[in-house]
């Protein structure tokens, strides 16, 4: 009984130590970034349907800001306070189109300026769960309770971010992280959730790839 | 015995319809506008702007109901915008107490509508929530010369929030975008109301 206890846990956790991770980076123009420049990290809008989630962007702006001493990360958060109401999900350019007609504003652009914000990464993409599968039953009782079964499914964090450069009122630049695992929860009693973190892995692959754009 | 009478009540409460509370207080950051030093503003918010509770009434046996005290935070949003744009604002409990000599603009405004979803109503993940206001804008002789519809919309997904902070999220989400469109809205016509002044 022991060992075939062990032998699933073993499966288990080999099943959800099975992910993928793909990178893709493309450049589209000439760009730099000097030391106390700035980026600020924002997501696209709920309103035309993006789902990037607020935890992924947390963790992004911390990453980005603990993994490199080149340049100033402002806070997304912070950023849409002092731009308030420019950059809210109404309001913030959705294409790169749309960042002239926001910059002919002069007191957005003597803002920037002030700040030495030189850049903007656009971040959509979100996690999603394409399949599950298996049963879990929990029961609960005076006597007390327990669980049994087994359940699996997959998710896929998939997120592109966009650079756009503030001077040139142009993308210079398009990375994205998508990272594929296996989850599993299997219970005799007690159920042992068995995660695979592929939202937080693809926060660092993002991370590491707009540090890595940044420092060529 | 104890533990199992413990146990009965907790299954009945956990089963049962639930009511939530909320209070906002959250408000809005002050725009980045040019503020217009030369014109005298009057506001006039309605009783639901100035301290409003809104209680839900549940549709079916299961619902939860919500009781979400406003505060004074509607309020706050829309004097910090107004604010913003004019330096010389007074704020007046009603219409009756105004004389045609005091200002140069009055604006009045009223909540229209307050409508919300929930992850259980709309069977997805999130908290949707919709507000309406009414300004509606005097000139110096009190007479009506435009009526501005100002909406907001936030939503929250429940993620790693419990459902009474998604749902105070959404609320402030939906309160900046009042602030966001109010303040679009007033540069976009703040020609032709300094032509009023004028």
């Amino acid at each position: 009984m022991n060992k075939s206890l062990t032998a699933l846990l073993i499966i288990c956790f080999l099943i959800s130590g099975c992910s993928t991770t793909r990178i893709d980076q493309e450049v589209n123009a000439a760009y730099s970034i000097k030391e106390g420049e700035s980026i600020v990290v924002l997501s696209d809008s709920y309103h035309t349907g993006n789902k990037t989630e607020n935890d992924f962007m947390d963790c992004l702006n911390q990453s980005l800001s603990k993994k490199q001493n080149e340049f100033n990360v402002i806070s997304t958060t912070e950023f849409q306070n002092i731009f308030y109401p420019w950059f809210e999900p109404s309001t913030a350019p959705q294409t790169i189109e749309k960042l002239p007609q926001l910059l002919s504003k002069q007191i957005i652009k003597d803002k920037l300026d002030q700040l030495e914000i030189k850049y903007l990464v656009k971040v959509t993409g979100e996690t999603k769960t394409n399949a599950s599968s298996g049963a879990l039953s929990c029961a609960a009782g005076p006597g007390g309770g327990g669980c049994f079964g087994f359940a699996w499914w997959d998710d896929t964090s998939a997120y592109e971010a966009s650079i756009w450069d503030l001077s040139q009122e142009a993308s210079v630049g398009n990375l994205s992280a998508s990272v594929s695992g296996t989850s599993v929860i299997p219970a005799i009693v007690i159920p042992i959730p068995i995660l695979a973190r592929t939202q937080s892995n693809a926060c660092e692959g993002l991370t590491q790839q707009i540090v890595g754009f940044f420092s060529r | 015995m104890k533990i199992r009478i413990y146990n009965l009540i907790l299954v009945v409460l956990i089963s049962s319809c639930t009511s939530q509370s909320i209070t906002i207080s959250n408000s809005v950051p002050s725009p980045l506008v040019l503020k217009d030093q030369n014109v005298s503003v009057i506001t006039i918010y309605g009783d639901t702007v100035k301290n409003y509770l809104f209680q839900s009434t549940a549709l079916e046996e299961t619902d939860s109901t919500w009781d979400i005290n406003f505060q004074d935070t509607q309020k706050k949003v829309f004097a910090i915008i107004f604010g913003s744009f004019f330096s010389n604002i007074l704020e007046r409990d009603s219409f009756d107490s105004l004389d045609t000599t005091d200002t140069d603009l009055v604006l009045s405004v009223d909540l229209e509508k307050f409508e919300y979803l929930t992850p259980q109503l709309a069977s997805n993940d999130k908290f949707s929530i919709w507000i309406k206001y009414t300004i509606n804008i005097y000139n110096s002789d009190l007479e009506l010369v435009q009526n501005w519809d100002i909406t907001g919309y936030g939503e929250q997904e429940t993620g790693s929030f419990d459902g009474n902070q998604a749902m105070a999220n959404a609320i402030n989400l939906a309160l900046r975008d009042v602030g966001a469109n109010l303040t679009i809205q007033i540069e976009k016509e703040l020609n032709e109301l300094m032509d009023l002044v004028k």
